[in-house]
């Protein structure tokens, strides 16, 4: 097997005559790899790609060494996949464990007392072994969204694909989920889309960001940051000419662009700094990135 | 081979098995389903025999109440149109897995066969509740029975089998609405559009047009009222049985056509044109073999 979990090469996905994805090029190993960029970027076309759930219009995908577009290979990418859509619906009447149980049975787990303790170890992993017996209905969204998450990691996965799995948890459970992703992280391939640049930050060696369908960037997260340094600075006022400016907690204003305010001091860059650099976002779409 | 420490993975035949077993507990859960099995129990429990009749206060020698043969609309009624809804809302509810069912390794089709599979519980409480039926007209024979009598005990046994086949025949219909249409009231049509089909059972084969569409209900009342006596439906009822499973394998065929693509699909219509042909083929020679039909005037009709 090739040593790159994930390769794409000129991948294009078209809805209708508008590219989601244009001519994508994209390599993947072990490890995990944030993927940032706004909405409309492509993210969960990518990553539904990835997850075999979509055919792209044009170019060449490599899935754990397989052909995801010939069937019995699909299947097997399957076998070793784990995925968490951005949306979940839930059969009605299920409690969480028998969600995370049903889903193990689709994914051919037929021992039944091999497929419960699968199913409770991982539901113990996301915290929710507690509420196991409750229906989904009646779960948080957080909750669900772990329990969603729980799916995606029955069998210990070669290939992780989470699509937002942060979303709705406070901060104690994202932390939580941050050990659990960092553990699959030492012996999977993990892609992690998310508007949380903290998670990516937190998580990710590698850090790839969309925009209109194609990379802006591939590097480490570490890279990325240092291309902010300088251009990130503390002022007492605010300056017209930043790319994007916000009064802090603090009082003081958060510069980010090429020309340092009057009086100002140059601080320590944050991934979200330099990614709203990277993108170059008007003032006006700050609000938007943001959220 | 998965580098995970955790393996799961087994024969594609052990999953499927899983999985209706799995599908087989959501249907036996399913409160639809729950309510026309209780009913059903009730009807067998209340209306089988003449003592129960007795029980009701009808005048045995006098009046007419139905007899326990006419039964194939009860389990027809209650287990098949019941567990239609049921078995639909379970394929649909299944669908809001959306892409989390999308990537299981379990494909479709083996999805929609445990669905399938699953409909023999309706089968069985059927087949259950039919011998039961059988067993008693067979210990205790009513003292009037409308045309029944004309019937062997292999016509009787097959008429009560056709009761069973539309208990596995709903529920299999509700899979296969669940499968290609997913808009939220397809099942509630399709159940009335069901009972307008089983309505046809109404019409006495006085003609083969009028025959052929009596016997094309996917459960027919083969004796019936027909002031001043009754009428006794013609027929093979032995084919009929064959064109009822022709309508269950239609269902299944159809249902699993949508988990396929490409050539499997095409290889999935080939089957259900042939099918559909040996179905159509079975029904005319129901029609058109066996007894005739005929009426029965009966001078002690008490409402002359």
């Amino acid at each position: 097997m090739n040593s790159s979990t994930v390769a794409l090469r000129g991948v294009t996905k078209k809805y209708g005559r508008s590219p989601a994805l244009d001519g994508m090029d994209l390599t993947l190993g072990v490890g995990i790899t944030g993927l940032l960029g706004p909405n409309g970027a492509g993210k969960t076309t990518l990553l539904r790609i990835l997850a075999t759930v979509l055919r792209p219009t044009d170019g060449t995908c490599r899935v754990l060494g397989l052909d995801p577009f010939q069937p019995e290979q699909r299947t097997d990418i399957r076998r070793r996949l784990g995925y968490l859509p951005q949306e979940s619906g839930y059969p009605r009447g299920f409690t969480a464990f028998r969600y995370v149980d049903y889903l193990a049975a689709l994914k051919e787990w037929s021992d039944r007392s091999a497929r419960h303790a699968e199913a409770r170890r991982v539901l113990d992993l996301v915290g929710m072994s507690d509420l196991a017996g409750k229906r989904m209905r009646a779960l948080s969204g957080g909750q669900r969204r772990r329990v969603a998450l729980a799916q995606a990691l029955i069998g210990e996965p070669d290939l992780l694909v989470l699509d937002e799995p942060t979303t709705g948890l406070d901060p104690e459970q994202r932390v939580s989920l941050r050990g659990v992703l960092s553990g699959a992280g030492h012996r999977a391939t993990v892609l992690l889309a998310t508007h949380q640049t903290e998670d990516v930050a937190a998580l990710c060696e590698r850090v790839v960001v969309l925009d209109a369908g194609r990379v802006l960037h591939d590097g480490p997260v570490t890279e990325l940051v240092a291309s902010a340094r300088g251009r990130v600075w503390l002022a007492d006022s605010e300056d017209d000419r930043a790319l994007s400016a916000w009064r802090t907690g603090t009082g003081r204003y958060r510069h980010i662009g090429h020309h340092p305010p009057p009086g100002a001091e140059l601080t320590e860059p944050t991934l979200e700094d330099a990614y709203l650099l990277l993108r170059g976002v008007p003032r006006h779409d700050l609000d938007e990135v943001r959220s | 081979m998965s580098a995970g420490t955790v393996t799961a993975p087994t024969s594609e035949r052990a999953a499927l098995a899983t999985l209706a077993r799995y599908e087989t507990v959501r249907l036996a859960r399913h409160p639809l389903f729950i309510v026309g099995t209780l009913l059903w129990v009730f009807v067998l429990a209340t209306y089988v025999s003449d003592a129960a009749y007795g029980d009701a206060g009808y005048d045995l020698t006098q009046e007419r109440p139905n007899t326990s043969l006419d039964s194939p609309v009860a389990p027809a009624f209650m287990i098949g149109l019941l567990g239609l809804l049921a078995m639909n809302r379970i394929t649909s509810s299944s669908g809001r897995l959306a892409d989390a069912l999308e990537v299981a390794p379990v494909p479709e089709v083996r999805r929609t066969l445990a669905l399938c599979l699953a409909c023999l519980l309706p089968a069985a409480v059927g087949l259950a509740g039919s011998a039961y039926v059988f067993y008693v007209w067979m210990t205790d024979p009513p003292i009037y029975a409308l045309g029944w009598n004309e019937y062997s005990d292999a016509e009787l046994a097959a008429n009560l089998a056709a009761g069973v086949l539309a208990c596995v025949g709903g529920p299999l219909l509700g899979v296969l609405v669940g499968r290609w249409w997913r808009w939220p009231t397809a099942a509630a049509v399709t159940s009335v559009l069901l009972v307008m089909w089983a309505a046809l059972s109404m019409i006495p084969g006085k003609t083969l047009p009028l025959s052929l569409l009596h016997h094309s209900s996917p459960f027919a009342l083969v004796t019936g009222y027909a002031d001043p006596g009754h009428w006794h439906e013609g027929g093979n009822l032995f084919l009929r049985l064959g064109y009822l499973s022709g309508l269950c394998a239609l269902a299944v065929l159809g249902a699993v056509a949508h988990g396929t693509e490409g050539e499997a699909r095409r290889r999935m219509a080939r089957w259900v044109i042939g099918t559909a042909v040996v179905t159509v083929v079975l029904l005319l020679l129901a029609v058109t073999t066996g007894p005739e039909s005929y009426y029965v005037v009966d001078p002690t009709w008490p409402l002359q």
